[in-house]
């Protein structure tokens, strides 16, 4: 199952088969029981905001939209933590939702 | 009784800024001849080179290379890379070796052009590198956006704004201005935080060290040194995540790698005198004193602000001005801590020395986004 680094416009994390274990920077064995029994699964991309900064300084030839631009980090209903972009009105606790308007996570608040 | 060491019985420290002229050889060279005549050790008595990575060259061989430019023929040489954790790792891992009884006489060096070697864009762009390639570089993360974010969490568990971390720049720059060889010194004020250049908010201008250029060395030794010795008495380590997608904010590491220092050294936070603790940003060093257990959890910004850090405070803290305001050239930047601490010990700081006769301190620095922690205890003999 591809995801939006491979061009396909999803989150996906994975989970181990083993011992339930879930991550979303992708290895192919479980980083807790080293089990190589693990499943790829699509997020709904739904999920609370943990951490937001609004980027003020970047540097050309980065990868980056114009400044400034908001990254945040997100906690996953299947509770694994993402980083994207987002708009700059964000604050922890935020409930928000992904699309991938940027080719990257972008999330949003859900209406 | 005749105290054990390892000692650590040689420091070199440049000054830090933008001074263009030397290469990262030449940097660590000067950092390494001052720590050896320090010690008073020849370069043919080193029998073990630890030499931390630059970015501006990324040599393959540091070690070998200062090795070969200063003359010294030693048994052990290693490059290391544990992000702004490398120093300390050199110096544990240096004691480690004298430990084992590999070694009787250790250099560890740093130093890089890392300020006129590059532009500020490269340095940048190749600093995010500690972020996930895939996953979290595409994004548009910097190494300030990375700790900002750390910044955003921490000020919204506590209720805090961005102004209560801002005392710890005012704190640095306020040692500085003591400190010749400092990048910056000039006073500044909880208001010139809040009103400097955005960066990654919450973090402004003056919540983010300098890129410098500078190097730093130490001698370390089994033997005691000639005159006033100061002893590596436990050191620590702690590597739980790379990347802060995955770090578990309850326990980055500093705790457990501080811990195991101490309890090696057979002491505890409320026996340390004097201390440095990275400050790449003011919110780095803000975690690290709440996780280690300096300060309670949301309250070292309040603790700074209230002079508990100063130079006369209960617990000196980055005497130097920190990579904050002393400066950040990379790895030597997280050495300078070090070489601070040991110079106060040795009660040869001068104008800057702290009162009374502060006899255990305590440095940790990290690597990454929190990443890699080293802490070391030192004690004067
Ligand atoms: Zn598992």
């Amino acid at each position: 199952m591809r995801d939006w680094t491979q061009g396909v416009a999803q989150l996906v994390y994975q989970q181990c088969a083993r011992c339930g274990h879930r991550w979303y920077l992708p290895r192919p064995a479980c980083p807790r029981c080293a089990a190589t029994a693990v499943e790829r699964r699509r997020s709904t991309g739904i999920g609370t905001v943990v951490a937001v900064t609004t980027v003020h300084r970047a540097p050309a030839g980065g990868h980056h939209p114009p400044t400034p631009f908001g990254i945040c980090l997100v906690e996953l209903a299947e509770a694994v933590r993402v980083m994207g972009r987002c708009p700059t009105d964000l604050a922890p606790g935020d409930r928000v939702g992904v699309d991938f308007r940027d080719g990257v996570p972008r999330f949003a608040k859900r209406a | 009784m005749r105290l054990r060491g390892p000692w650590l019985a040689g420091v070199g420290l440049t000054p830090f800024g933008r001074q263009p002229g030397r290469s990262v050889l030449d940097w660590q060279a000067v950092a390494a001849h001052d720590a050896l005549d320090d010690a008073g050790v020849a370069p043919r008595q080193v029998d073990a080179v630890l030499a931390g990575y630059a970015t501006t060259t990324g040599h393959l061989m540091p070690a070998d290379l200062l090795a070969e430019h200063l003359g010294a023929r030693p048994d052990i040489a290693y490059g290391m890379s544990v992000g702004g954790a490398t120093g300390l790792a050199m110096v544990a891992a240096a004691a480690r070796l004298i430990e084992a009884g590999d070694a009787e006489v250790v250099l560890v060096a740093a130093g890089e052009d890392r300020a006129s070697g590059q532009s500020t864009d490269t340095s940048t762009r190749t600093l995010a590198q500690v972020g996930h390639r895939e996953h979290e570089v595409p994004v548009g993360a910097t190494v300030p956006a990375y700790y900002a974010l750390l910044a955003s969490r921490y000020l919204a568990e506590h209720g805090l704004e961005p102004a209560d971390l801002a005392p710890f720049a005012v704190q640095m720059r306020a040692h500085a201005a003591a400190v010749d060889g400092a990048h910056f010194r000039s006073p500044i004020t909880v208001a010139d935080v809040g009103s400097s250049a955005r960066i990654a908010e919450p973090l402004r201008l003056l919540d983010c060290c300098p890129v410098s250029d500078g190097g730093a060395a130490f001698v370390v030794t089994a033997g005691p040194p000639r005159d006033v010795g100061v002893r590596i008495a436990g050191v620590g380590e702690a590597h739980r995540h790379q990347h802060v997608s995955e770090a578990d904010f309850d326990d980055f590491g500093a705790r457990r790698c501080a811990g195991q220092a101490l309890d090696r050294a057979g002491r505890g936070v409320s026996d340390i005198d004097i201390a440095g603790v990275y400050d790449s940003f003011t919110i780095t060093v803000a975690l690290l004193l709440e996780e280690i257990g300096f300060s309670a959890p949301g309250r070292s910004g309040a603790d700074v602000a209230a002079g508990r850090f100063d130079r006369a405070g209960a617990l000196p803290l980055n005497t130097h001005g920190g990579l904050l305001s002393y400066g950040h050239c990379g790895v030597a930047g997280g050495m300078a801590h070090l070489v601070e601490v040991v110079t106060q010990l040795r009660r040869a700081a001068g104008g800057r020395q702290v009162a009374g006769r502060p006899r255990t301190g305590f440095v940790h620095a990290d690597g990454g986004v929190l990443s890699s922690h080293v802490s070391v205890v030192v004690e004067a003999a």
